[in-house]
C-alpha cells in the first residue's frame, strides 16, 4: 500500500524500480518525501546512488510538479573532482559552503546535508535533538546528548514494534500538540553498529540489506546508516501526542535501572536538546511546558540495548498503557 | 546601607527602588519542585525555587525599595528577618537583576 501523503494527496507517488531511480538520481534528481519534508535529490556518484537507493528505496518518490522544501545536489565540482580524485560536494538550496568529503564517503555528505536542511530551516516545528518513537498511542521522547545511545535505542525499539519518528530530530507541531515523524536513515556510530546488526538479524536473516557500508575515519568515528523499519516508513504521517519523556544514560558497567527525575529536570533537558527553542520563542516554551505537564518522566540507566528496551517497555506498561485507551 | 559581596562590590543599595519591567512579559509554568519563568522580551528561561518565586511576586505587585521588600517579606514569613536571611534575599535580588527580571525604577 503506498504511503498516503497529506501534502501530495492529489499526486501519485511513483513506484520506481532501482534502475529508474538510479537514472533519475543521476540526472535532474527525484523528489523524496520524508515525513513532512520533500527534497529533490540528485547524485552524480554511482557508489552514493547505490547506497541511497538501498536505504531509501521504500520511501515515496515523486516525478514532477511537487513543491520541494529544498533540493540537495551531490556532485564533483569539476572533471578532476568528479573522476580523477573524486570529492562529493554538497549543494543545498540555501547553502553550498560545505567542506567536501571523498566521494567514497559521499553518503555521509548527503546525510549531513539533509541534517543541515532540517536543523537550519525548520521553524514550523519545535525540534529536539532526541530519539522519538511511538506505539499504541504512546509518544516517547528521549532527549540526550551524542554518545548517550539514543539513536541505538530508538532504532532498537523500532525493530521491536515501535514506530520510528526519528533517531535524531524529534519534531513537535505547536499547533496540534503532536509529534511529527521524520524517519530518516538511522545514523549508527562505532560500537552501536554491530549491536544493531545483531538486533536486526534476530528479526530478518537478510539483515545486511538494512545497512549501508561502514564509513571509517569521520569526526564521529565509524558511521553506518540503517534503513528505518518498513512500518515506520509506511506510517510516516501518523502522528502521536507525546506522553512519555525518558532520559537514556548508557553505562556499560551499570545495573539496569529506572530512576525518578523531577519534571523540572525533564523540562530543561528538552529545552537544552531543542535546536530552535530560541527561534520559535514563547510557543516553544508553552509547548515544552505542555509536553512535560502531560508526560510521565524518568531516567533509565542501561548497559545493553536489550536492557534499555526492557526498561522502556516496563516504564510505559507501569505508567501509561492503562491510561491511553481512556483518552 | 549597602550589601557587599565577596569581591567587595556593592551589589544592592538599600534605598534603591526596583520593579519588574513589565510582568505581562512573563510566562509561567512549573511543577512540584520549582517554578519556570519565560521572559518574552529576552527569550530567556529561568528556574526559580519557592523562595525566589515569592520574592519576585512581591515585585510583581509593584516597585519597592529593599527596606519595603524586607518588611513585606517579614509579614509573609511572620518573623523578623535575621541578617543571614537578608543577605540571601539580596543575593537573590542580585540574581534577578542579572537575569533582567527586575530593574531600577
Amino acid at each position: 500500500m503506498p504511503v498516503t501523503s497529506p501534502y501530495y494527496n492529489n499526486k501519485t507517488n511513483q513506484s520506481y524500480n532501482d534502475i529508474e531511480l538510479n537514472n533519475r538520481l543521476s540526472s535532474d534528481g527525484v523528489a523524496i518525501e520524508i515525513g513532512p519534508f520533500c527534497v529533490n535529490v540528485s547524485i552524480k556518484f554511482q557508489n552514493v546512488r547505490d547506497e541511497f537507493i538501498k536505504i531509501y528505496r521504500d520511501f515515496p518518490f515523486y516525478a514532477d510538479n511537487v513543491v520541494w522544501d529544498n533540493y540537495l545536489k551531490l556532485y564533483g565540482q569539476n572533471f578532476y573532482r568528479q573522476y580523477i580524485k573524486p570529492q562529493a560536494f554538497v549543494e543545498l538550496g540555501m547553502s553550498n559552503e560545505f567542506i567536501p568529503l571523498p566521494a567514497s564517503m559521499g553518503m555521509v555528505s548527503l546525510e549531513m546535508g539533509l541534517n543541515w536542511h532540517v536543523a537550519y530551516t525548520c521553524r514550523q516545528y519545535v525540534m529536539f535533538h532526541a530519539g522519538v518513537v511511538a506505539k499504541d498511542g504512546v509518544g516517547l521522547v528521549m532527549p540526550a546528548m551524542s554518545g548517550s545511545g539514543k539513536s541505538t535505542l530508538a532504532a532498537g525499539l523500532s525493530y521491536r514494534g515501535w514506530q520510528l519518528h526519528s533517531d535524531e530530530f524529534g519534531l513537535f507541531d505547536v499547533g496540534t500538540g503532536e509529534l511529527v515523524p521524520y524517519p530518516r536513515a538511522v545514523s549508527l556510530k562505532n560500537q552501536s553498529i554491530p549491536v544493531m546488526k545483531k538486533w536486526v538479524r534476530e528479526v530478518d536473516d537478510n539483515y545486511m540489506d538494512y545497512f549501508s557500508d561502514e564509513y571509517q575515519g569521520t569526526p564521529k568515528g565509524t558511521i553506518c546508516y540503517m534503513r528505518p523499519s518498513a512500518d515506520s516508513i509506511k506510517d510516516m504521517h501518523k502522528r502521536t501526542k507525546p506522553n512519555v519523556v525518558i532520559l537514556p544514560v548508557y553505562d556499560a558497567n551499570a545495573e539496569p535501572a529506572i530512576k525518578p527525575i523531577s519534571k523540572t529536570m525533564a523540562f530543561f533537558r528538552l529545552v537544552m536538546s531543542s535546536a530552535n527553542y530560541g527561534d520559535v520563542g514563547k510557543d516553544a516554551f508553552l509547548s515544552l511546558s505542555k509536553i512535560i505537564d502531560d508526560a510521565h518522566v524518568c531516567e533509565i540507566i542501561y548497559p545493553t540495548l536489550e536492557d534499555a528496551v526492557d526498561l522502556v517497555e516496563k516504564f510505559v506498561a507501569d505508567n501509561v498503557n492503562q491510561n491511553v485507551g481512556d483518552e | 546601607m549597602s550589601y557587599i559581596n565577596e569581591n567587595n562590590e556593592n551589589i544592592f543599595d538599600e534605598k534603591a527602588v526596583y520593579g519588574v519591567p513589565d510582568a505581562a512579559n512573563f510566562l509561567w509554568s512549573g511543577w512540584e519542585d520549582a517554578r519556570i519563568v519565560y521572559d518574552t522580551r529576552s527569550g530567556h528561561t529561568q528556574v526559580l525555587n519557592d523562595f525566589a518565586r515569592e520574592l519576585l511576586a512581591l515585585y510583581e505587585d509593584g516597585p519597592k525599595s529593599l527596606i519595603e521588600l524586607f518588611d513585606e517579606f517579614a509579614k509573609i514569613v511572620e518573623t523578623d528577618l535575621d541578617e543571614p536571611l537578608k543577605v540571601k534575599i539580596v543575593e537573590t535580588l542580585n540574581e534577578f537583576d542579572t537575569m533582567g527580571l527586575i530593574e531600577p525604577v
